[in-house]
């Protein structure tokens, strides 16, 4: 009864008070539209630019050399280079500083020459090795060249390999990579909307009338919580939605994309209450909320990769924050359809650090906020 | 014994404090404040800024825990979460939820007692149509005046129609035709229930409570009802005498009075219960060959008692 009254008076006021609502909805599917835009929902091609001057030799093998550059492409049928001819090497580097154009090949005079002598040809690469995207470029380069290498000089291959993609990674475009991230990033939004619904009851005093009441704090926690839960399935609906209908791919079960999806609003609402017991007003909220929010958004993998620095076997520092986990789940669902056993690791950690984070909010809130001064 | 089990024997006794004492950092905010308010009964609590009402309230209505002493209601020590919840508190600072409706947020409180909801829908009308408030009961809270705020503030305190209702400065900010809505609200409560309310104004303090108490920096001064107070403390009633033609000699009336001020062509006496003296100071003056022309008579106000008692020096 009490429970139903709490669930209704939070909805009517998360209505009422409406930017927070948007801003915590709209967010993740306004970055999944700009993801979009930004990757043409396509696979990543390399920018890259050929200078070629061996153009006196008897062989001429500029054109060839572009085809053998197109030729690289992903299983899709995407070319992963995006080839452009250049006379101009100095434009070329300043456009590298600018991160225009990944990587500048130039072949050198006697290029040629040498591959019809069967001496070792040379050939040069520009780039800046801060740009992650130029050792993917570079890779793809040296294939297409070792392949034209290969056919002139009739050189035996040193070794052979074939690449196995594991579940349907071949098939993800850039889009479908980050999308994942960025539906946990709905559920962080929560951060905002969750903490501005419970501190106005400190703010405004309410609290007060409420604690004179038979009100217990599991009625308040749960009344809140089942609202803020709502929102949050609402806003990873709503992006992942956007998501599939702008072409995103998904491999595995609804349910379980659900359960984590759950589990991770959980968590988020259980660092709110920590965050709230430490502020009194809506204005601190924005403030001092924006240390959480940022640690999440950054540090967990959600908006970007991550290397994982183990500090003791099998545990990394950012394990101890739940979307964490929630990526690494979203991850193997959407790409290899894993089952619950295949991401019962992530489920369980999950769960713990809800609980921890739980517990600990509920202990705050009830020592800043509740008991009798 | 246990003191939550304990049932203290006082049948007409709505509510009692024994012995409080509140401190925050060593400043003592309360001392020693002990009360009997008998059921029925509306009690004001009355003193400068900083005097400890506020204090004193939140360790009635249970916000705050004394360091000593103890409260009972009905009997029952207030520890006990029961007891507590037959007190309605009406704070001194407008506490409403912004974004509910008049009549939604008077069914979520009623319902956060364990009202029935169709019972909490009836009272909140009823209430409502009391105070003045039906028209506005869909309006969302902000949008109301100040005024109807403050009257919405003290429905609050009543939606799970508790035995006592315990108010602060509830007339504060109110316009006269609200203040006088307020007030008689409150006198057609104190049939039903028990009334404790602190204010400033101690011209609603007199017409309301059948009793008041009066505290300055954390203690209890006097307590007693508002004629007795004013009979009692206080440099009393004051009576103005004019007269025609000449003048009286100061030495010869001073004793009639505690205070005596002679002017050009009026005396003034000022004395308790100086109504009482009338016939002899104008016995006086005839003999002395005055010519009493006109009397003036103010009786001695609460504020008088209040001033006399705490002083003129500011607090805040």
């Amino acid at each position: 009864m009490r429970i139903l009254s709490i669930i209704r008076k939070a909805l009517i006021m998360q209505f009422r008070d409406y930017w927070a609502l948007l801003l915590t909805i709209l967010s993740a599917p306004f970055f999944i539209f700009i993801y979009y835009i930004m990757t043409g929902g396509s696979s990543t091609t390399y920018s890259v630019n050929l200078y070629y001057a061996d153009k006196e030799s008897l062989l001429n093998i500029k054109s060839e050399l572009v085809n053998e550059l197109k030729s690289v492409k992903y299983a899709n049928g995407e070319s992963a280079l995006n080839v452009f001819e250049t006379e101009d090497t100095a434009k070329v580097k300043e456009q590298i500083k600018n991160r225009k154009v990944d990587l500048l090949i130039t072949i050198p005079v006697g290029f040629a020459d040498s591959l019809l002598t069967g001496s070792t040809p040379e050939f040069m690469l520009f780039g800046e090795a801060s740009n992650p995207k130029y050792s993917v470029g570079a890779i793809f380069t040296v294939t297409a060249m070792e392949s034209l290498v290969k056919k002139y000089t009739k050189s035996k291959p040193l070794y052979t390999f074939k690449e196995n993609f594991m579940g349907n990674s071949i098939a993800k475009s850039e889009f479908d990579i980050y999308a994942p991230g960025i539906f946990i990033f709905s559920i962080i939004m929560l951060i905002l909307s969750a903490s501005l619904s419970i501190i106005r009851d400190i703010e405004d005093k309410t609290m007060i009338r409420l604690k004179l009441t038979r009100m217990t704090v599991f009625d308040y926690l749960l009344g809140n919580t089942i609202v803020q839960w709502l929102v949050g399935v609402f806003s990873f609906g709503l992006t992942m939605w956007l998501a599939i209908l702008l072409g995103f791919n998904n491999q595995g079960s609804i349910f379980l994309v659900l359960l984590v999806c759950s589990l991770t609003i959980l968590s988020i609402i259980a660092i709110c209450l920590i965050l709230v017991s430490f502020c009194k007003t809506a204005t601190m909220i924005m403030i001092v909320g924006n240390f959480p929010l940022f640690i999440l958004m950054f540090f967990t993998g959600s908006m970007i990769p991550l290397p994982r620095n183990e500090i003791i076997k099998g545990f990394a520092i950012n394990d101890i924050l739940p979307p964490t986990h929630a990526v690494i789940a979203l991850n193997k669902i959407f790409t290899f359809g894993a089952s619950l056993k295949e991401i019962r690791y992530e489920i369980f950690m999950l769960v713990i650090l809800t609980i921890v984070y739980y517990l600990t909010g509920i202990y705050f809130f009830k020592r800043e906020h509740l008991l009798k001064e | 014994m246990d003191i939550l089990n304990e049932t203290i024997n006082t049948s007409s006794i709505s509510l009692k404090a024994e012995n409080l004492r509140k401190t925050f950092n060593g400043f003592v905010a309360v001392e020693n404040l002990s009360l009997e308010i008998e059921k029925g009964e509306i009690f004001g609590l009355l003193g400068p800024n900083g005097a400890g009402k506020t204090t004193t309230i939140k360790m009635i209505t249970g916000l705050l825990n004394p360091d000593s002493g103890r409260v009972i209601i009905n009997g029952k020590p207030a520890e006990r979460e029961k007891s507590r919840l037959n007190v309605g508190l009406c704070p001194q600072e407008l506490v409403l939820w912004n974004h509910l409706t008049c009549f939604e947020q008077l069914v979520f409180i009623a319902e956060m007692y364990n009202v029935r909801h169709s019972v909490a829908r009836g009272r909140a009308t009823e209430l409502l149509k009391k105070m003045g408030l039906s028209e506005k009961s869909k309006k969302l809270v902000k949008t109301l005046s100040g005024g109807m705020q403050r009257r919405m503030n003290l429905l609050m305190a009543l939606m799970h129609d508790p035995e006592i209702l315990v108010l602060d400065e509830p007339e504060a900010g109110l316009d006269p035709q609200s203040r006088i809505m307020v007030r008689d609200f409150i006198h057609s409560l104190s049939k039903t229930k028990t009334v404790i309310f602190t204010t400033h104004n101690m011209d609603e303090a007199d017409r309301l409570c059948d009793r008041i108490t009066i505290m300055d920096q954390g203690r209890m001064l006097i307590t007693d009802s508002p004629e007795n107070l004013k009979r009692k403390a206080g440099k009393g009633d004051k009576l103005e005498i004019i007269f025609s033609g000449s003048s009286p000699v100061l030495h010869d009336i001073s004793n009639l009075a505690d205070e005596v001020e002679l002017k050009e062509s009026s005396v003034y006496f000022r004395s308790k219960a100086i109504v009482d003296k009338i016939p002899f100071i104008l016995e006086s003056l005839k003999k002395s060959g005055i010519t009493v022309t006109g009397m003036n008579l103010s009786e001695n106000s609460l504020e008088d008692v209040f001033i006399s008692l705490t002083g003129r020096r500011l607090r805040e």
